[in-house]
């Protein structure tokens, strides 16, 4: 089934701010209805991919990052690990039942697995 | 006295000490074989395959691929041998501990942290950012950011039954946070030295706390002379001493 990337996400340090900028911008709308108050962009376009905006913490940086759907987690970080990557966040199962885990990749970025629930 | 020594330098079987290997076999086999001949039949001119050898040329992707065939390795050798090499670049594997001990850091100036920790033990706690940021009355993003803070540390972990707290202490104190923090950033230290070409030394003793000043005394003159002694332009390594209390039994005088 390949690994597609489903989502991008942006990590911004003021996310009120950047969410407005977005949405103001292009249209897209933004849905923060769910247990972690993750804001959800619609870009409403029917095609091309949509995604989400995080908290950065002040020591951190803001950048856009993917989401890749796997089927296996771990199996996938074990892999990317052998490969030159390292874990940044072991899976977790969040609050409504998808599950992800971060990894970085040998150029130093940043990327998001993801499982969803079912 | 309980001591931790690194393995330190590589071990036996990354690329650069195949090449070395064969160089041997080679020789032992026809002791008129030279470095020279070898660079030759392996295509390249001998003071670099000489740089290779010492460690002084970096192995790109494109250099393992192309002698790696020549050695006789399968694809899948040559993929493994990259992505090896790729992950000893200077710097790489220790990012993480980098992220961790900003994670760590964080923690201290984070009130929220051992509020969580406590929380999800709770009857009636609610795996919910929104729920959460109103207990505590500080925004769902303050929540979010400490939560994934306690995530990458391995203090907390979201599972299909709820957050559960990882710290393994009944009664958490923020001492206790930071050195359960630390015990994770030490195991990510010690994955990345395995895989790098740092050398860790640690010990764990007991001692007479009246020397403290003196020992911290030392640690700077250390500090100092090592620096002088590496002192050059190759390359940039990070040399890091901690002395720290292991207990909570008496504060120093």
């Amino acid at each position: 089934m390949g690994s597609p990337v489903t989502q991008f996400q942006i990590l911004a340090k003021d996310p009120e701010k950047t969410a407005a900028f977005y949405t103001g911008l292009f249209g897209w709308t933004q849905n923060a209805d769910n247990a972690l108050g993750y804001r959800q962009l619609s870009t409403g376009a029917g095609r091309g991919i949509d995604g989400g905006i995080w908290p950065s913490p002040p020591e951190g940086s803001s950048f856009v990052q993917l989401f890749v759907e796997v089927d296996d987690l771990a199996a996938t970080l074990e892999k990317a690990r052998a490969l030159g990557g390292s874990v940044l966040l072991p899976p977790q199962t969040l609050p409504e039942g998808d599950a992800m885990a971060l990894f970085r990749d040998p150029e130093g970025i940043p990327v998001a697995l993801w499982k969803p629930r079912g | 006295m309980k001591s931790v020594e690194s393995p330190g330098e590589g071990d036996a079987a990354d690329f650069r000490t195949l090449l070395a290997r064969e160089l041997a076999r080679r020789s032992a086999r026809n002791p008129s074989y030279s470095l020279r001949a070898f660079a030759q039949q392996l295509g390249l001119d001998h003071a670099t395959l000489s740089q290779l050898l010492r460690g002084r040329r970096a192995l790109t992707a494109r250099t393992i691929e192309q002698l790696g065939e020549k050695l006789g390795l399968t694809a899948d050798e040559r993929s493994r041998q990259i992505a090896r090499e790729e992950a000893r670049r200077p710097g790489d594997g220790l990012r993480e501990v980098v992220q961790l001990s900003e994670d760590a850091l964080s923690l201290a100036g984070d009130g929220a942290a051992l509020t969580i920790l406590e929380l999800v033990k709770v009857n009636g706690f609610r795996a919910d950012a929104r729920w959460v940021a109103e207990v505590l009355g500080i925004s769902v993003d303050e929540v979010n950011i400490t939560l994934f803070r306690l995530l990458r540390l391995g203090l907390l972990e979201m599972t299909s039954e709820g957050w559960k707290d990882r710290t393994g202490d009944a009664a958490l104190s923020l001492d206790r946070l930071e050195a359960a923090a630390l015990t994770r950033i030490a195991d990510e230290l010690q994955r990345a030295l395995e895989s790098g070409r740092g050398t860790h030394l640690s010990t764990t003793l007991a001692i007479d706390v009246a020397r403290l000043p003196e020992a911290r005394e030392r640690l700077r003159a250390f500090r100092d002379e090592l620096s002088s002694l590496l002192s050059g332009t190759d390359d940039v390594f990070r040399l890091e001493l901690h002395l720290f209390p292991a207990t909570k039994l008496k504060k120093e005088t």
